[in-house]
C-alpha cells in the first residue's frame, strides 16, 4: 500500500504532483492522462497506479510490473511555454531526473542509455515514454510516463537489457513514497532548468551516458547499423559515425558491440 | 512571396517562344502569359517544337534550386498545411501492422488523428486543427521529418 501521508510530507513542489491521484488499477497511466475525457487538465497532475493492465513502451512493447511493488506513474504537462521546438529535450531531462533521484537517495551509480533508459550496474531499472498530442503544429498536452522497478525481485520474460530493481541492487526494501516525492521534486527543478538553460539538460545527460565514443549497434526494428556513438546533437539525436560519415538517428535500440 | 523566382520565370518566358506558362505545385499556381507578334504570317506557336513546354517546366524548377517552390502568388486560401511540431520520424499508423490513420481523399474534422511523429522516445500524435479533405500526404511512412516541415495538405470544407 502506498502511504499518501508519507509521500505528502516529502513532496516539496509548487505544482508537480499537487494534483495527485492514486489508482489501484488502470489500463495505462499515460493513456488516462492523455485522454482529456478523464478530466485531468491541471499542469503537473500525477497519476500513480499500482497496476497497469496495458502498460506500454514504444512500438507497442509492454511494460510489466508487479502490483504494489514498483512505481508506475505519469506526469501531465499543459504549460504551453514548454512546447517549443526543443521539446524533445524533456526525453533526456526525465532520464536525468530518475537517475539523480536514485543517486541522491541510495548512492547507487546510475547510467543512462540513449535515449532515456536508466541503468544501475548495467541493468535496466527504469523506462520512460513521453506522449504528446498536437492540434496541427501546436502541442497542447504532453504526458511523461515512468516505469521504475523498486521492490520487485523476480523478472520473467525476454528482455533486450537485463532488468533489475533497486531492491535487488541494494538488498533492502525501498520506501516508494520517499522515492516518488524525490523524483517529482527534481522533475520540477528540471522543468525550470529546461526553460532557462536548456543546453544544461544534455550536458547532464552526457555525464551519465557511458556509450559515447563506443562501438555500437543500432537496431530500428528492420535494419541494424554499426558505428561509433559520436555524440548527440542539440535535439538529442544520436550521431553515428560510420564509413559513410555521420548518420543522424532518432529512434532504435542501441547496444554496445 | 519570392520576387526573384517570379522574375526568373518571367525572364525565361520572355526569352523563349512560349506564350503561356502555368505552374501548379502544392496549392500554388503561377501563370505567366505574353503577347506574341506573328511574323510573316507564321504563328509563333508553330515555330516551337512540341517538347518545349515540358522541358520548360524542368528548367524552371531547376532554376528555383529546390524541390518545393516557396512562391506564394495565388496561394489557394482554402488549402491548409499541417506541419510537424518536432524533428522526428513520420508514421501514418499507430503500429507497424496497423492501418493508416488517414488516406488521400478522406474527409476529416477538427481532432481527427492524422499521424504520429516519433523522436527518441517521444511519440507525438498530430490531430487536425481544421475540417476538410486530405488532398496530399507529403511524406512517406517511416521517413525523417524536420521541425515545421509540411506533412499534409488539406482542402478546407
Amino acid at each position: 500500500m502506498f502511504n499518501l501521508e508519507d509521500f505528502d510530507i516529502k513532496l516539496d513542489t509548487d505544482y508537480i504532483g499537487r494534483n495527485f491521484v492514486y489508482a489501484e488499477e488502470v489500463d495505462s497511466t499515460n493513456g488516462v492522462l492523455m485522454n482529456s475525457a478523464y478530466g485531468f487538465n491541471d499542469h503537473g497532475s500525477v497519476l500513480l497506479a499500482e497496476k497497469q493492465l496495458k502498460g506500454r513502451g514504444r512500438q507497442n512493447r509492454t511494460w510489466q510490473s508487479q502490483k504494489d511493488l514498483n512505481l508506475t506513474f505519469s506526469i501531465l504537462l499543459k504549460d504551453q511555454s514548454l512546447f517549443t521546438s526543443g521539446f524533445t529535450l524533456l526525453v533526456f531531462g526525465a532520464a536525468n531526473v530518475v537517475a539523480a533521484s536514485i543517486e541522491n537517495l541510495y548512492q547507487l551509480r546510475t547510467e543512462v542509455k540513449w535515449p532515456n533508459d536508466v541503468l544501475v550496474n548495467g541493468k535496466k531499472v527504469a523506462g520512460i515514454l513521453i506522449e504528446s498530442s498536437s492540434q496541427g503544429q501546436k502541442i497542447v498536452r504532453a504526458v511523461v510516463g515512468v516505469g521504475l522497478n523498486v521492490n520487485q525481485q523476480a523478472f520473467h520474460g525476454q528482455f533486450q537489457i537485463q532488468p533489475t530493481s533497486l531492491k535487488n541492487e541494494l538488498n533492502q526494501n525501498i520506501e516508494r513514497e520517499v522515492l516518488l516525492a524525490e523524483i517529482l521534486n527534481i522533475f520540477e527543478e528540471m522543468l525550470g532548468k529546461y526553460k532557462t538553460e536548456p543546453e544544461q539538460i544534455l550536458k547532464d545527460w552526457r555525464m551519465r551516458c557511458r556509450m559515447i565514443g563506443e562501438k555500437i549497434d543500432v537496431n530500428d526494428g528492420k535494419n541494424s547499423r554499426h558505428g561509433i556513438f559520436d555524440d548527440v546533437d542539440e535535439n538529442g539525436t544520436l550521431l553515428l559515425r560510420t564509413e559513410k560519415g555521420i548518420e543522424k538517428i532518432n529512434f532504435g535500440d542501441v547496444s554496445i558491440r | 512571396m519570392d520576387i526573384n523566382l517570379i522574375k526568373k520565370l518571367v525572364k525565361l518566358v520572355d526569352e523563349s517562344g512560349v506564350t503561356d506558362l502555368e505552374i501548379e505545385q502544392e496549392g500554388i499556381r503561377i501563370k505567366i502569359a505574353k503577347k506574341i507578334r506573328t511574323v510573316q504570317g507564321f504563328d509563333a506557336a508553330q515555330l516551337m517544337p512540341p517538347s518545349i513546354p515540358v522541358s520548360y517546366k524542368d528548367s524552371v524548377s531547376q532554376s528555383a534550386g529546390e524541390e518545393n517552390l516557396s512562391v506564394k502568388v495565388e496561394k489557394e486560401t482554402d488549402v491548409h498545411e499541417i506541419r510537424s511540431p518536432i524533428v522526428g520520424t513520420f508514421y501514418r499508423a499507430p503500429a507497424p501492422d496497423a492501418d493508416s490513420y488517414v488516406q488521400v481523399g478522406d474527409s476529416i474534422s477538427v481532432g481527427s488523428v492524422l499521424c504520429i511523429v516519433e523522436a527518441m522516445k517521444l511519440m507525438n500524435e498530430i490531430e487536425s486543427d481544421v475540417s476538410g479533405k486530405i488532398i496530399k500526404i507529403l511524406v512517406d511512412n517511416g521517413k525523417p521529418v524536420e521541425y515545421n516541415q509540411p506533412l499534409f495538405l488539406i482542402k478546407l470544407s
